[in-house]
């Protein structure tokens, strides 16, 4: 029998915690109660947030808080550490094909001072270094490279570049500058084929013409080559194809999650946990196999509420596609606070949701895949697949979050909003939210409010 | 007689290749948009927008990916105009032959475009003719450096871009001026808009003396002169190589390249100060102003453009300060 689901305060998650240990509750060896991330790890930002209250969630948030230990660990063990920057799900798969090697994702420092409500400096020290708030807060990341408190300095990186947002080329740039080597690889901006060009179908529904798969799968082989150097062991197509088998099955999960999440008359899990969810199939939270078993216990509970017809929001809830990640977490209770419910989303990473082919060449799939990045197209494309997923979802809404200072913001809201209002009829907001948002909540409340309510007027 | 304008702003756009399919090469230089950019948006690429979009007598527009902005722009141009935009990818990356082939692909595809507009196909002689023209051009024009005033040299580098058949078979007739008085600086950045000249007026009547634009519009981007030994043999891999492996720039990855010859001239001219022109938004140059402190241990200027518009009085005084430093 299951209960009625919620979502409560890290002071709820308290006794939550003891309720389900007294149930018995068997946890993983990085379990345990969610404060001891304020206490003991600094990130005061859960304090202000909502969270689900069952154990695949306490897990969920104890695996993502608790990456930095296992790269730590990965560390001490001898295990070969892989940066992969910019990458929004290709570098991961390969460096896990390989032995003895985890990938990592620094970009992800982006989320410490929001995590950690700016106590970590980070941003401080990324101005200090002449990286200053008109750079997308992915700058956080260089500040966590000099203080090297919250991952190991990785045996190396990697960065893609090419038709990807200037601010982050420049970070990167930045870093190199300060001592850290950096294998940059390209990806050229997808076009569409010419008429005498072979056009070649990539997940998620575009095309692009194969001279640009080809270029892309030359650039991956150089990245192959490098992490075969690394580890001492040539990365063959036995292992590649292993580990897109993997990475797929990841990505299934995920994929029946996000379904059931976006669809189900009532909500099974909100929006929080789910783009924690999103986030894991990028670059595994620095274990693919735990990653997988996180995102099963998720769906089965997600399941299990969807059968017994309950959810942690009201079956009224306005349902609303939401483009590009939040640098603060809170935004997302705040939807829900609001009245809305998320249905779909585009956090940048659309290609990485996607089944990697599995019935072509590895090296070959794994360029195609690299190359659906909704960042490397059109804001056009970008928009088209939240059109298309948008509709597959029944969203009434669209909530475009713009990233302070990236260099895409300011260009693609428009376009995408333009394109959803004359294709989807949905009416649509645009917001901007920093990694602290506390000072914003009012203005950002009454825009997503007025989004909701306009929703609710139309079905009235 | 051309088949018309083609209307571009970026380096790596080889005018002879334009020039050689019929076209008349213009590397433009926006005028300062009506109306102030949109919070994120780079003052250049939306000036650069604007402008390309209101040009009706222009055959076609040329973006390239160097930078994402601009990037971006090409779909906000084509949204405005009939003109045909081509979108060219031009690598950031430069160190493997992949990067050095995808150029040349691009450059190829650029030329299919010229003829889909009614473009003739590029020959290897005519190509040759073209390049060796421009080649001397702006030999000549490279050469006027020292018989003009820094804004009339930049401004002549500018004019060159703007329509260098204009400037083929012309010679500089003009002496020497009077050796420059003043702390030599280099002035680096972005490319300079219309009303941006100007800073080269007020660096000489502030105590400085500007011996070198390394500005995007200035002496950085002039293509190295052509190998001749090559040319004739491969004029195509000629022109690629000199354009793509040649300019620097600091959106390449990695930007080593930029900084060398950085380095080069600051010691074949003197170098004593850097003054950094930068648009508010311009990430690429922005996040190199401390790394360009740092490496160059001079003393270095950061001079913020915004929105496009310099302040002359608050530059001014920002550039007097900046000369008793250098002193």
């Amino acid at each position: 029998m299951i209960g009625q689901p919620q979502r409560i305060t890290l002071d709820e998650w308290d006794f939550r915690y003891a309720e389900l240990c007294g149930q018995g509750m068997v946890e993983p060896s990085y379990g345990g109660p969610l404060r001891r991330h304020v206490d003991d790890g600094g990130d005061t930002r859960l304090l202000r947030l909502r969270y689900d209250d069952s154990a695949a969630a306490l897990r969920l948030w104890n695996f993502l808080l608790t990456e930095e230990d296992r790269l730590r660990e990965a560390r001490a063990q001898e295990k070969l550490l892989v940066g992969a920057m910019k990458d929004l799900g290709t570098v991961p798969v390969m460096a896990y094909s390989a032995p003895n090697v985890v990938a990592f994702y620094p970009d992800g420092a982006w989320w410490i001072p929001c995590v950690m409500e700016m106590n970590a400096g980070l941003m401080s020290i990324a101005s200090s270094l002449g990286l200053d708030e008109t750079f997308c807060p992915v700058r956080a990341m260089v500040g966590a490279f000099v203080t090297q408190a919250h991952f190991p300095i990785p045996d190396m990186l990697t960065c893609s570049v090419g038709a990807t947002c200037d601010d982050f080329s420049a970070i990167a740039q930045r870093l190199e500058g300060l001592g850290h080597p950096i294998l940059w690889w390209e990806i050229p901006g997808r076009r569409k084929p010419d008429p005498d060009e072979r056009a070649i179908a990539l997940p998620g529904g575009f095309e692009a013409p194969a001279c640009q798969v080809e270029f892309v799968q030359s650039e991956l082989e150089r990245v192959k080559a490098a992490i075969s150097d690394l580890s001492g062991a040539p990365l063959g197509d036995e292992a590649l194809c292993e580990g897109i088998r993997a990475a797929n099955h990841i990505r299934r999960i995920l994929s029946e999650l996000r379904t059931l999440a976006f669809t189900a008359p009532k909500c099974p899990m909100p929006a929080l946990e789910m783009l924690i969810a999103e986030m894991l199939a990028i670059h595994f939270c620095s274990d693919r196999d735990e990653a997988a078993v996180v995102l099963g216990e998720l769906l089965d509970e997600a399941r299990a509420r969807v059968e017994a017809g309950v959810g942690v929001l009201g079956a009224e809830a306005v349902r609303v596609f939401w483009v590009n990640p939040v640098a603060d977490l809170r935004v997302m209770n705040l939807l829900e606070d609001c009245g809305g419910r998320i249905c779909g989303t585009e956090y940048l990473f659309a290609h990485a949701l996607d089944a990697i082919p599995e019935d072509l060449p590895p090296m070959e799939a794994l360029a195609r895949m690299a190359l659906a990045d909704p960042m490397a197209g059109s804001s056009a494309d970008r928009a088209e697949r939240a059109i298309g997923d948008a509709g597959r979802f029944g969203s009434e809404a669209v909530l475009i979050s713009r990233i302070p200072g990236a260099s895409h913001c300011a260009y693609e809201g428009a376009v995408i909003g333009e394109m959803v209002k004359s294709r989807l009829g949905l009416p649509v907001v645009e917001v901007e939210v920093p990694p602290i948002a506390d000072a914003l909540m009012p203005t950002l409340r009454t825009r997503i409010e007025a989004l909701i309510e306009t929703v609710l007027a139309w079905r009235n | 007689m051309t088949r018309g304008r083609v209307i571009y702003s970026c380096p790596f756009i080889p005018a002879e290749w334009v020039r050689a399919h019929g076209f008349a090469p213009s590397r433009i230089i926006p005028r300062l948009a009506a109306t102030s950019p949109n919070a994120g948006m780079c003052a250049y690429a939306q000036a650069f927008a604007d402008t390309a979009a209101r040009d009706e007598d222009a055959a076609a527009i040329i973006v390239t990916t160097i930078c994402d902005q601009m990037r971006r722009s090409a779909e906000k141009i084509a949204a405005k105009t009939r003109t045909p935009v081509f979108l060219m990818n031009v690598p950031h990356t430069w160190q493997n032959p992949g990067s050095h082939k995808l150029y040349r692909d691009e450059i190829e595809r650029l030329g299919r475009f010229f003829v889909s507009l009614g473009g003739e196909p590029a020959s290897n002689d005519g190509l040759v003719r073209v390049m060796k023209g421009f080649d001397e051009a702006r030999a000549c024009v490279r050469g006027s450096r020292s018989m003009l005033t820094a804004r009339h040299y930049s401004e002549s580098i500018a004019s060159f871009n703007h329509d260098p058949s204009a400037y083929v078979g012309v010679s500089s007739s003009s002496g020497p001026l009077a050796p420059a008085a003043g702390a030599p600086v280099a002035i680096i950045g972005g490319p300079l808009m219309g009303e941006s000249f100007v800073i080269l007026d007020l660096i000489e009547r502030t105590g400085g003396y500007v011996a070198l634009d390394g500005t995007e519009t200035g002496e950085r981007t002039l293509p190295a002169p052509f190998d001749r030994r090559r040319l004739n043999d491969d004029p195509l891999g000629t022109l690629c190589e000199t354009y793509f492996g040649g300019i620097p720039d600091p959106a390449r990855r990695p930007n080593s390249e930029f900084f060398k010859w950085l380095g080069r001239m600051i010691e074949e001219r003197g170098i004593r100060g850097l003054i950094v022109v930068h648009y508010l938004w311009c990430d690429i140059w922005r996040a190199e102003l401390r790394r360009i402190a740092e490496w160059s241990k001079l003393p270095v200027l950061p001079l913020d453009a915004g929105d496009g518009r310099l302040d002359p009085t608050r530059t001014m005084l920002r550039l007097e300060a900046f000369f008793e430093v250098t002193r």
